[in-house]
């Protein structure tokens, strides 16, 4: 009898210290194409509502996290990955689980095993060293970078000190970035066209469709991050060894002839396939306070990175046995950037992004040096109850444009409204850019969120 | 930002001093070098009261630690829901020998981003979070940003004051002129007045429910009331601790962005 008592206080001091939250959210946005987003003007370009709901329980140095998503897409727009999400075959409910992991602290030490999203960087909405997550990429209407983060299945071991974090990642399975393959996608056709100028493209319907690397050892990803924060400047340095989220496409001619020898063709298509590549990444950044100001950089090296070839040079330069779907390449990219919080509650944050690609070839589909500077305004007043936000991205090589307006007004201290419009437009002459390319997506889009 | 829980303390020491005349920056050193512990914790609640009575919540846990000369603080949300978990880490540093001042250190934790970000530890006379309060209101203003004197003497519920005026030396400041008054006994604040840059009124503040908890004293309650908008902050700390034992791997920007800091 003392025994179960003793037990009983035991576990009663156990659930004593337990501390658990649940924090839950509901959101419903419908967006609709402007009057500038030619065939999609008019048209519903999302619609969703998310029931997000995440538990977090302390339990002396340990906690247990995890946050997951019950999506509903009236456009039948949501797709997997295999690994992120659960999804119905028509695309209009999804699953997610986003992160679930255990983390515990020593005294130095520190662990956390599972599904987890991982921050690398000091830039804004730019990808740069932030390569650890993949991304769900089925939605640019009123997209928001760091809610499109999936997490990655990994073991972090981190060595903290009272102003040095270092973090050695393992990454064991692969997690690709979501693709818009629903055909209910608004998206889907212009990733994935069914035809190009009368000729049948046959594009992979499933994730599994593309060529995904192998579940081994072997095939594991491996991340380091070393950071000190001090007075003068917050510095990471950071290494990774792994995979590129997207996939490198290959197209491949399929010419159907007609009976007998020298008889034309009877069909024309091509077929299309995917595989994924490893990627190795070396990077710093910086962070500098001075005053009203916090100066920020960050630099990364992918050496001999594969880039996409593009779709004439594969189906016309080269035979089908030496067709390649990219070449490898070393690339640099570089930010500098600011926040300048003035007194009045603004903040206003501004980047220049550079991106080059040493020794290009005319090969590759992308150009050999692109840059862009980005502007961000944001001012909060009626005492924080609306706060306007206004972005944007200029692309300094074709003037291609992304610029977004958002008013978000607290309706409750529970309930957010939000109205946003997203702009995208092509530079001089029809110039597609960076952005030109998004512009059937200008798009306003209004929102409810409740939290509790 | 230093400790949020105002301090507003007397020690017998400070007492004794009260018999002899003292000159406003005696009266205005001794109320910012109020001791408050080596450590502390609790939760913090604000509503804001706009003029047509609405209420608003928000309820953040506190901690502070003394480390050196350092003053810790970590300000975590629990509500609001949505902003829940966004996190604050800063590092205020005493002023310089030559009396100019020290930006803090400040980082803070965006759940939805993963990321902690540096942010500019300067400005101090933003309202703290929507509220009627300043950061400044909130913490220990360097004693070097402002000139002081002493208006006169008046008795607030009964305790004798001083009546302590503190001019802004930046003729930009937001608030150019704070008057406070100074309980002559304990040097508590238990009313105070706060001017813009044109000299009108525009915030008043009542302390209440002043205490003395593990031997500091405590304002447990404060209301700032802007006149010219109508709008009101209540101010209340709760479950206070001073000098209890607090996991000082909280005041890490590691720990941060762990969202090990319940």
């Amino acid at each position: 009898m003392k025994r179960f008592t003793a037990l009983s206080l035991a576990l009663a001091a156990t659930i004593c210290a337990q501390e658990t939250v649940f924090l839950g959210s509901l959101t419903s946005q419908a967006g609709v194409g402007l009057p500038n987003a030619h065939h999609n003007k008019g048209d519903f370009l999302l619609g969703q509502t998310i029931f997000d709901g995440t538990i977090k329980s302390y339990l002396d140095e340990a906690m247990v996290y995890v946050n997951g998503q019950i999506v509903h897409d009236a456009l039948g727009a949501q797709s997997t990955n295999g690994s992120s999400a659960f999804v119905a075959d028509d695309g209009t409910y999804a699953l997610k689980l986003r992160e679930a992991y255990i983390d515990w602290k020593g005294e130095m030490l520190a662990l956390r095993i599972g599904r987890q999203i991982v921050s690398w960087g000091k830039a804004d909405d730019i990808q740069i060293t932030d390569v650890l997550n993949p991304r769900d990429e089925t939605n640019v209407v009123a997209s928001d970078y760091n809610e499109s983060k999936l997490g990655i299945d990994a073991v972090r071991l981190s060595l903290l000190t009272e102003k040095t974090q270092v973090d050695a990642y393992w990454i064991p399975f692969f997690t690709p970035s979501i693709l818009p393959l629903a055909k209910g996608n608004p998206l889907h056709s212009r990733v994935f066209p069914e035809e190009v100028d009368g000729i049948g493209i046959n594009y992979p319907e499933k994730y599994d469709d593309f060529e995904l690397p192998e579940k081994r050892l072997s095939k594991s990803e491996l991340a380091l991050r070393a950071s000190t924060y001090t007075s003068v400047a917050d510095l990471s340095l950071y290494g990774f060894y792994g995979w590129d989220d997207l996939p490198l496409i290959r197209y491949n001619p399929n010419i159907v002839f007609g009976d007998g020898e020298d008889m034309p063709a009877t069909s024309y298509s091509i077929d299309v396939t995917g595989e994924y590549k490893r990627m190795y990444m070396i990077g710093a950044d910086a962070a500098i306070p001075a005053g009203d100001f916090v100066f920020r950089l960050e630099g990364a090296y992918f050496p001999k990175r594969h880039f996409q070839t593009d779709v004439n040079s594969q189906l016309f330069k080269y035979s089908e046995d030496s067709r390649p779907a990219s070449k490898r390449k070393n690339q640099v990219l570089g930010l500098a950037g600011l926040d300048w919080t003035p007194s009045g509650g603004w903040t206003i944050t501004a980047q220049y992004v550079a991106d080059g690609v040493i020794d290009h070839d005319s090969d590759l589909e992308r150009k050999q040096f692109e840059h862009q500077a980005t502007l961000s305004i944001e001012k909060s007043i009626l005492n924080e109850t609306l706060t306007i936000m206004a972005s944007g991205a200029l692309d300094l090589w074709d003037f291609s444009t992304a610029s977004e307006l958002e008013l978000d007004y607290k309706l409750t201290d529970a309930i957010t409204l939000s109205l946003i419009g997203d702009l995208y437009l092509e530079g001089p002459d029809g110039k597609e850019g960076l952005y030109g390319e998004y512009r059937d997506f200008s798009s306003v889009t209004f929102k409810g969120k409740m939290s509790f | 930002m230093k400790n949020l829980f105002i301090k507003v303390l007397g020690t017998s020491l400070l007492y004794a001093a009260t018999t002899f005349a003292q000159s406003a920056n005696e009266i205005a050193k001794k109320v910012h070098d109020l001791p408050s512990g080596k450590t502390s914790s609790g939760t913090i609640s604000v509503t804001l009261i706009d003029k047509n009575g609405k209420t608003r919540n928000r309820e953040i846990a506190s901690y502070t630690m003394k480390d050196g000369t350092t003053d810790k603080t970590v300000l975590v949300f629990k509500t609001p829901r949505d902003v829940a978990g966004i996190s604050y880490l800063t590092y205020d540093y005493p002023d310089k020998a030559d009396g100019s001042t020290v930006d803090s250190d400040s980082w803070i934790y965006l759940p939805a981003m993963k990321k902690v970000r540096r942010v500019s530890g300067s400005s101090k006379d933003d309202d703290f979070q929507g509220t009627d309060f300043t950061y400044d209101d909130l913490g220990t203003r360097s004693l070097s940003k402002d000139n002081f004197a002493i208006l006169g003497e008046e008795k607030v519920n009964g305790i004798d004051c001083w009546i302590l005026e503190a001019k802004a030396k930046d003729p930009k400041a937001k608030v150019s002129r704070r008057v406070s008054w100074v309980n002559k006994k304990t040097y508590v604040v238990h009313k105070g007045e706060y001017f813009d840059k044109q000299n009108r009124l525009q915030k008043t503040l009542v302390a209440e429910d002043i205490q003395q908890v593990n031997g500091y004293w405590t304002s447990l309650k404060m209301t700032m009331t802007n006149v010219q908008t109508n709008h009101k902050t209540v101010y209340e700390i709760k479950n206070l601790k001073y000098d209890e034992k607090v996991n000082e791997s909280y005041f890490t920007v590691s720990a941060l962005e762990r969202e090990q800091v319940k």
